[in-house]
């Protein structure tokens, strides 16, 4: 009696524990489901875009977890939780659908507006290279018409210089000097003064105001008053003579306002004949006065030495 | 006891037929229910529509888990066991839905990368112009 006791109660507790249906096994399945859906509900993204599937697989989650706890067959009870579980994954591919298709969106619309930023860009681009092609333009243009006045001052210049030398040429001839070595060369000869005096005659006088004339008009312009004579007469006379008229002709000057500092004088007496001395002619030509002019910066390059 | 004599052909007929063939049971190996014509004839139908959707490129593994859940029904089917052949082609049928989605999804994930890389692409080429 007391052997049987123990093992009537195992048994009894063994039927009460089997007749109140708790978890007699535990389906991997179900809870898998079950987890899975919990993890569902907790995505904003899945429960807003994929509701329906979410409820069909609370549905056989429902019927799964009935099942199980009437204890009924294992194959039907995996069966709802194979069904609930695949319904979880359809929710959440169909919110990975939005979520990409919300991503394609978007970046449509950042390519238009970048497309558009794009074409923008070049167009300005495209306007800044024809300004500055514009400008490049504008500039050679300047510059074009810069050398053109230049050449044209250039022309002006040079034709200038022409005028000048053709008028300088001119005043010389009207002045009746000669190009020599030494300079341009007026020559007054014996006539223009006295015999034998130091005074300008009319003529000569003449001569001397075309002489100041030209001299006012180029300022830069010395003279060297050279007076020579014949061989008449003592060496002592001829001299003093000579240097008298150089004077004459330099006071001449001098009253017609041509500065002293541009008037040198030398009286050779009769050291530098031109001509012979033994005809009349010859002793005329040799009793001269000559007017040596500088070049334009003032300077006689010869001086007269023993010829 | 007077014989009733009960012919075959007629209404009455097919329907004394068909109850006898319910009675014999699930383990028959006649025609499946229309019920479970319909059931499988889903399936089959979401199978074809994760085929056009590219699922063998984009799903596979999905794909091919439906296409073995659809012959494991009708190899149930075969051999008679209806219970069996509805619960698999239940399960082929949401294999197949989920076949779908995914081809979807990767699809439109793939389309989204490439946008993305090209409109990065675009940037990085109006950044060089504008350095310029």
């Amino acid at each position: 009696m007391k052997r049987i006791a123990p093992f009537l109660t195992i048994c009894a507790s063994c039927l009460v524990w089997a007749a109140c249906g708790g978890p007699p096994a535990n389906y991997v399945l179900l809870e898998e489901a079950r987890s899975a859906y919990q993890q569902a509900q907790n995505d904003s993204a899945v429960v807003a875009n994929a509701s329906t599937d979410l409820a069909a697989a609370e549905e056989a989650l429902n019927k799964s977890q009935a099942l199980w706890q009437e204890n009924a067959d294992e194959t039907q009870i995996n069966h709802y939780a194979y069904l609930a579980r695949q319904y979880v994954r359809i929710a959440e591919e169909k919110a990975n659908l939005k979520t990409a298709e919300n991503a394609i969106g978007q970046a449509e619309l950042e390519r238009t507006e970048v497309q558009l930023q794009a074409r923008t860009m070049e167009a300005e681009q495209a306007e800044r290279q024809a300004e500055a092609n514009q400008r490049a333009a504008k500039h050679a243009q300047q510059e074009a018409a810069l050398e053109k006045q230049e050449a044209e001052r250039a022309q002006q210049v040079a034709q200038a210089a022409i005028a000048r030398a053709r008028e300088l040429a001119e005043r010389v001839q009207e002045l009746e000097a000669r190009e020599t070595e030494r300079g341009l060369v007026l020559t007054l000869g014996d006539v223009l003064f006295d015999v034998d005096e130091a005074t300008l005659k009319p003529g000569g006088l003449r001569a001397v105001d075309q002489l100041a004339l030209f001299l006012a008009e180029y300022p830069e312009r010395k003279v060297l008053i050279e007076g020579h004579t014949d061989n008449t007469g003592t060496d002592e006379y001829n001299h003093d003579l000579s240097q008298r008229r150089a004077d004459a002709v330099r006071r001449a000057l001098l009253e017609r306002n041509i500065s002293e500092t541009r008037i040198g004088i030398r009286g050779y007496g009769e050291m530098y004949p031109i001509a012979g001395n033994d005809t009349a002619v010859g002793r005329q030509q040799n009793r001269r006065v000559e007017v040596i002019i500088s070049d334009e910066q003032g300077q006689i390059p010869q001086p007269l030495t023993m010829r | 006891m007077k014989t009733m004599k009960i012919s075959i052909e007629g209404p009455l007929g097919i329907g004394i037929m068909t109850i006898a063939l319910l009675g014999v049971g699930c383990a028959s190996t006649y025609p499946p229910s229309p019920h479970l014509t319909a059931e499988m004839a889903k399936a089959r139908t979401a199978l074809e529509q994760a085929e056009e959707v590219g699922a063998s490129e984009y799903a596979p593994l999905a794909l091919h888990n439906a296409k073995q859940k659809m012959e494991d029904a009708q190899t149930a089917l075969a051999e008679g066991k209806a219970e069996e052949a509805e619960r698999l082609s239940q399960q082929a049928l949401v294999d197949a839905e989920l076949a779908v989605i995914s081809a979807r999804s990767a699809k439109a994930q793939e389309a989204a990368q490439a946008l993305q890389d090209s409109l990065r692409t675009l940037r990085e080429e109006i950044r060089r112009k504008q350095n310029n």
